[in-house]
C-alpha cells in the first residue's frame, strides 16, 4: 500500500558496469536518493559522468548491475514501471516515418480507454510542446529542436510519475524555452517528479528543486537548490604574482575554490567580504577586484568536482 | 555528500500525487500497432525498392520464353519471401520503431501481433498480386487459392523471423538474411545435397538444417503435393517466431543506435 507521503522513487545503490576490451567500466555507483512527488531534481556533472546512463537505468532501457530502484514500488524495467515512467532521451528518438501527430496518436491508443480520451491525450501534447504549427509534417522533416519539442511533449504526457528528460531543454530557441520549462514545472506541480539531466545550468538553477553533482558515476554532492542560491560568496580577482599566492587564500578559508582568474570563497559563519580583503592585505596578497555574490550551480559542479577529482 | 545512505529530501510530497494510473484499451492499443505496422512497411525506402526489384523479377520472367509452371511457382515464393523480409525488417527497426514499442509498454503480445498484421496487410497483396501474374498462365485458376493460401503462410513466416531478428542484429543484416533464404531456401534438400555432394562433412548438418527451417521449398513441396506435414511445421515455426519477436523486442533493446555512452 502506497501512502501518499511515500516517496515516488527510490534509488538504493544503484549501479550500472559496461563490459569494455580493457575490462569492466563502471558507468554509474552506488547511487542512493529518493524523491517525493512535486520534486524536480536536476543531475549535472561532466561528460561521461554517468547522467545519461543513471536515466536510462530509471526509464529501463539498462538493467542494473547493482542495487535497486523502484516507481511507487515497483521495479524498474519491469513493464508496470515503464508505463508510468516518459522518457525523453538526448537525441529525441521517434519513428521517421511519422508525423508528430501520429506519433502522439500511437503513443495516446496505449495510455487510453476511449477514442475520446486519446483525442484529448494528442490535443493536450500537442499543446504542451507547441507543436501547432508542424505536427502534421513527417518527423524526418523536423529540424533537432521540433523533435526535442515532440519528444518531450510525448514523454511528459506518457509520465503518470516520473518524467526523465537527458537535456530536453537545450536546444530550443528562448521563447519554447520558456514554454517547455513552464510545461515541465505543471507536470511536477501535478504531483510527477521530474529529473532533469543537463549541462544547460542556468535551465537547471531555473527549474530544480534539487540538485545531484555525478562525478564519474557517483553522487558527489545532493543539495536543496532554495538553499544553495541563498549561500553569499565572496569573488576576488587576482593577477600577476598574487595568482601564485592562491594556494594561501584556499589553505585560509575553508570552502575557498580556485577559479578561472581568482578564487571564490563562501561568506559562512560571520565571515565578510572586508574581513577577506583586510586578510589578503595582512599576507600583502594584492587582490585587483572583489565582489559578493550569490552562489551559483556552477560553483557546486566546480567545487564538488576539484574535491573529489583531488582525492 | 552522497554517503551511500538514502537521503532524505523530498520524502514529504509538495503535490498531491495522481490518481493510480489505469491500464488503457488492448483494443485500441493493437489497432494502433497495426497501423504502425503499416506505416513502417509503406513510408519506408527499403520495402519500395524490394517491391520494384520484385516487380523487375516479373517482368523479365513473364516476358521472356514461354516459362514451365515447375518454375514459376518457387519464383513467387521468392518474390514473395523478398518482399516479407524486408518489409519486415522495418517493423521492429533499431531507432524509433524498436522505441516505439518501449515507449508504450504495452501487453507482450500486442506489438509484435499488430506490427506483423499491419506489415503484412501492405506487403500481401502486392506479393499474392504478382505472384498470380507469374503462375496464372502456368497452373489452372482452381489451384490459385491454394497457391496463395501457402503463400500467405510462408510470408507470415518469414515475416515474424526477420521481425524477431531485427532487434539482435538490426533491419539491414535481419532484411539481408530473409532475402538470401528466400533465394536460396527454394532449393529442395535433395537438391542442397547434390549441390553438395563433394562436401560430405557439409552436406549432412546443412541438409539436416535445410528439413528443419521453414524455408520456401517446404511451401513449393505442400503445393506440388499436399499432405499435413510441411502445413504444421509452418505454423509451428510460424509460432516460435512470433514469440521469438516478443521476446527479442524486450531482451535486445539496442539503444547504441541512438545514445552514447554517459
Amino acid at each position: 500500500m502506497i501512502r501518499p507521503s511515500d516517496p515516488v522513487l527510490v534509488c538504493q545503490d544503484v549501479g550500472r558496469a559496461f563490459a569494455t576490451r580493457g575490462g569492466v567500466r563502471d558507468a554509474v555507483v552506488g547511487c542512493s536518493f529518493t524523491a517525493g512527488a512535486g520534486d524536480v531534481i536536476g543531475i549535472v556533472g561532466a561528460n561521461g559522468a554517468g547522467k545519461t546512463t543513471l536515466l536510462r537505468l530509471l526509464a529501463g532501457d539498462l538493467p542494473l548491475t547493482d542495487g535497486s530502484a523502484t516507481v511507487d514500488g515497483l521495479s524498474v524495467g519491469t513493464r508496470a514501471a515503464r508505463r508510468v515512467i516518459g522518457y525523453a532521451p538526448d537525441p529525441p528518438v521517434i519513428p521517421m516515418e511519422l508525423t508528430g501527430v501520429e506519433w502522439l496518436s500511437y503513443l495516446a491508443a496505449h495510455r487510453a480507454q476511449s477514442p475520446a480520451e486519446r483525442l484529448a491525450f494528442v490535443r493536450r501534447g500537442i499543446e504542451l510542446g507547441g507543436l501547432e504549427e508542424f505536427a502534421g509534417r513527417p518527423v524526418a522533416e523536423y529540424s533537432r529542436g521540433m523533435a526535442q519539442r515532440l519528444g518531450l511533449a510525448a514523454a511528459a504526457m506518457l509520465a503518470r510519475r516520473i518524467l526523465l528528460l537527458d537535456e530536453a531543454l537545450s536546444g530550443v530557441d528562448p521563447l519554447v524555452g520558456r514554454r517547455l520549462r513552464s510545461a515541465v514545472l505543471d507536470v511536477a506541480s501535478s504531483g510527477r517528479v521530474v529529473l532533469v539531466a543537463s549541462h544547460d545550468l542556468a535551465t537547471i538553477e531555473r527549474l530544480a528543486t534539487r540538485v545531484l553533482v555525478l562525478w564519474r558515476g557517483r553522487i558527489v554532492a545532493d543539495v536543496a537548490m532554495a538553499g544553495l542560491l541563498r549561500e553569499r560568496m565572496a569573488e576576488l580577482s587576482l593577477n600577476g604574482a598574487a595568482i601564485a599566492r592562491a594556494g594561501w587564500i584556499l589553505e585560509r578559508f575553508r570552502g575557498a575554490v580556485r577559479t578561472g582568474e581568482g578564487v571564490l570563497i563562501p561568506l559562512s559563519d560571520g565571515l565578510t567580504v572586508e574581513s577577506v580583503l583586510a586578510a589578503c592585505r595582512n599576507e600583502r596578497i594584492p587582490v585587483a577586484a572583489s565582489r559578493v555574490r550569490y552562489r551559483a550551480l556552477e560553483d557546486l559542479l566546480m567545487d564538488a568536482v576539484s574535491r573529489w577529482a583531488s582525492a | 555528500m552522497n554517503n551511500g545512505r538514502l537521503n532524505d529530501g523530498g520524502g514529504e510530497p509538495r503535490a498531491p500525487r495522481p490518481p493510480a494510473p489505469r491500464d488503457g484499451s488492448a483494443a485500441l492499443a493493437f489497432k494502433a500497432d497495426v497501423v504502425l505496422g503499416a506505416q513502417l512497411v509503406s513510408r519506408h525506402r527499403a520495402p519500395r525498392l524490394a517491391a520494384l526489384l520484385a516487380l523487375a523479377l516479373l517482368v523479365a520472367t513473364v516476358a521472356d520464353r514461354p516459362t514451365p509452371a515447375a518454375t514459376r511457382v518457387p519464383l513467387a515464393c521468392v518474390v514473395v519471401g523478398v518482399l516479407t523480409a524486408v518489409g519486415a525488417s522495418r517493423v521492429f527497426a533499431p531507432g524509433g520503431a524498436l522505441a516505439a514499442a518501449r515507449a508504450a509498454a504495452g501487453h507482450w503480445w500486442i506489438a509484435p501481433a499488430g506490427r506483423l498484421l499491419g506489415a503484412l496487410a501492405v506487403i500481401m497483396p502486392i506479393g499474392l498480386a504478382g505472384a498470380s501474374l507469374l503462375v496464372v498462365p502456368g497452373i489452372p485458376s482452381s489451384a490459385v487459392p491454394r497457391l496463395s493460401g501457402i503463400l500467405l503462410l510462408y510470408g507470415a513466416v518469414t515475416a515474424a523471423f526477420t521481425a524477431a531478428w531485427t532487434p539482435l542484429v538490426g533491419s539491414s543484416v535481419a532484411a539481408a538474411t530473409g532475402l538470401i533464404t528466400a533465394w536460396v531456401g527454394a532449393v529442395s534438400p535433395s537438391g542442397l545435397l547434390a549441390l553438395l555432394n563433394a562436401w560430405p562433412i557439409v552436406a549432412r548438418p546443412l541438409v539436416s538444417l535445410w528439413n528443419v527451417l521453414p524455408l520456401p521449398w517446404r511451401a513449393i513441396r505442400w503445393f506440388e503435393r499436399g499432405g499435413p506435414e510441411d502445413i504444421a511445421l509452418l505454423c509451428a515455426w510460424l509460432a516460435v517466431a512470433f514469440l521469438g519477436a516478443a521476446w527479442s523486442v524486450n531482451r535486445f533493446y539496442r539503444t547504441d543506435q541512438w545514445s552514447s555512452f554517459g
